[in-house]
C-alpha cells in the first residue's frame, strides 16, 4: 500500500513538473511572430521610400529644375548613402527571415524556448534597425515632398 | 384543363424568377469625373481597371493580362519564407482552389513581393508542397517596382481606402476578387475564415452575373 502511495506520488509530482510561470515555447514562438508583423508593416515603408529615392536619383535634372538651390553632386552622395543603408536593413530583414525556421519538432521544449528567445532578440534589432532607417530617410525625402 | 393549369403556373413561376434581381457585387473603385457638355455639368463615372502587366510565373514563363482574359481571379501579395500571415493565408486560399479546381473561368494569381529570394523554381517548389498543379493558380514573379507598384496603385489602392492603413499593407493578408474585365469587385482579409467564404459567395455570384448576362 505504502509502494502504491509513493507511486502515486511520485506520477503526480512529475505530472506537475510543468512549473507554474515556466515558459512555453509556443508563447515564445507567438512573440516573435507578432515582432515580425510589426517588422514588416515598416517593411513595405522602407521598400516605398527605396524607391522614392531611386526616383530621386533618376531624375537628378529634374530636382535641380524644381529646387535651383539644391547641389546635385551632394544630393547624388546623399541619396546613395540613404539607399544603402536601408538596403542594408532590408536585406537583414531578409536574412533573418530565410533562417528563421519556425517549426521546432525536431528540438527539445527547453530547446525550442531558448531559440525563440534568441530568435526576439534579432528581430528586434532589426525592429530598432528598420525604425532608425525610416526617420532619416522620411526626413530627407520631406524636404522634397510634393506641395 | 390540367395542361393549361400547369401552363398558368409556369407563367407565375417564371414571372416571379424574373422579378427577383439577381444579386451583383459593387465596383470598388470607380472614379466620377465632371465634363461640361453644352454649357451643362455632366457627370461621368470610370470604372478603374487592373492595367497589363508581365511577369513570370512558376514555370519561369511569361504572364501577362491576356493570361486572365474570360477568368475572374483572386490576387493576393505574400512571400515563401513569410511565418506568419501568409501560411494562413494561404492555407485559406487552398479552400478557393480546391473549390474551383479545374474552372477555367477561376484563377489565383500570388504574387511574390520578395523579388530576391522567390525565384520562380521556388515558388514552384512551394506551390507543389500546397498541393498545387498546373497553372491555374499563378504564382508570379517581376521586379521590386513592378510588384509594388501594381500592389499599391491597383490591387490595394481598395484596401487602403477602406483601412487608413499607415503603410505595411502589402503585407496584411488581403484576397482581391478581380472580374472578367479586368475590375475590383471585392477585398477580403485572408486570415479570417469567414472572410474566405464570403469571398467564395461572392465569386460564385460573380460568375452567375456572366451567367445571367450570357443567358439574356
Amino acid at each position: 500500500m505504502k509502494k502504491l502511495i509513493v507511486i502515486i506520488f511520485i506520477a503526480t509530482a512529475m505530472g506537475c513538473s510543468e512549473q507554474p510561470g515556466k515558459v512555453d515555447y509556443k508563447s515564445k514562438r507567438d512573440e516573435v511572430m507578432s515582432l515580425h508583423d510589426v517588422v514588416m508593416a515598416d517593411h513595405g515603408i522602407i521598400v516605398e521610400n527605396q524607391m522614392k529615392l531611386d526616383t530621386l536619383l533618376k531624375d537628378l535634372k529634374g530636382l535641380k529644375i524644381k529646387y535651383p538651390e539644391v547641389d546635385t553632386a551632394k544630393e547624388k552622395a546623399n541619396i546613395s548613402s540613404l539607399l544603402a543603408d536601408l538596403t542594408k536593413a532590408e536585406d537583414q530583414m531578409n536574412n533573418w527571415m530565410h533562417k528563421f525556421e519556425p517549426d521546432v519538432s525536431d528540438k527539445s521544449k527547453e530547446a525550442a524556448v531558448q531559440y525563440f528567445e534568441a530568435e526576439k532578440l534579432k528581430i528586434s534589432q532589426i525592429d530598432s534597425l528598420y525604425k532608425k532607417e525610416i526617420i532619416s530617410s522620411n526626413a530627407y525625402l520631406h524636404q522634397f515632398r510634393k506641395p | 384543363m390540367k395542361i393549361q393549369l400547369m401552363a398558368f403556373i409556369a407563367f407565375c413561376l417564371l414571372h416571379s424568377g424574373c422579378k427577383e434581381k439577381a444579386k451583383r457585387l459593387p465596383f470598388l473603385q470607380v472614379e466620377t469625373t465632371e465634363k461640361l457638355v453644352d454649357g451643362k455639368i455632366v457627370v461621368d463615372s470610370v470604372f478603374r481597371t487592373i492595367p497589363d502587366f508581365r511577369l513570370l510565373n512558376q514555370d519561369s514563363t511569361v504572364v501577362n493580362g491576356k493570361d486572365f482574359d474570360g477568368a475572374i481571379y483572386v490576387a493576393d501579395f505574400f512571400f515563401t519564407s513569410c511565418p506568419s500571415i501568409c501560411p494562413v493565408m494561404h492555407r485559406n486560399l487552398m479552400k478557393v482552389y480546391r473549390k474551383y479546381e479545374g474552372n477555367r473561368e477561376v484563377k489565383l494569381a500570388s504574387h511574390t513581393i520578395d523579388v530576391k529570394y522567390d525565384t520562380p523554381s521556388r515558388m514552384k517548389a512551394y506551390a507543389a508542397k500546397l498541393g498545387v498543379k498546373g497553372t491555374q493558380w499563378e504564382y508570379l514573379w517581376g521586379t521590386r517596382d513592378q510588384i509594388y507598384a501594381l500592389a499599391e496603385r491597383n490591387y490595394l489602392v481598395a484596401v487602403v481606402e477602406d483601412k487608413k492603413a499607415p503603410g505595411g499593407f502589402i503585407h496584411q493578408g488581403y484576397l482581391v476578387l478581380v472580374d472578367k474585365e479586368k475590375r475590383i469587385r471585392g477585398a477580403y482579409d485572408g486570415t479570417l475564415d469567414k472572410d474566405v467564404d464570403q469571398l467564395m459567395k461572392d465569386m460564385d455570384i460573380l460568375l452567375d452575373e456572366y451567367r445571367n448576362t450570357n443567358n439574356l
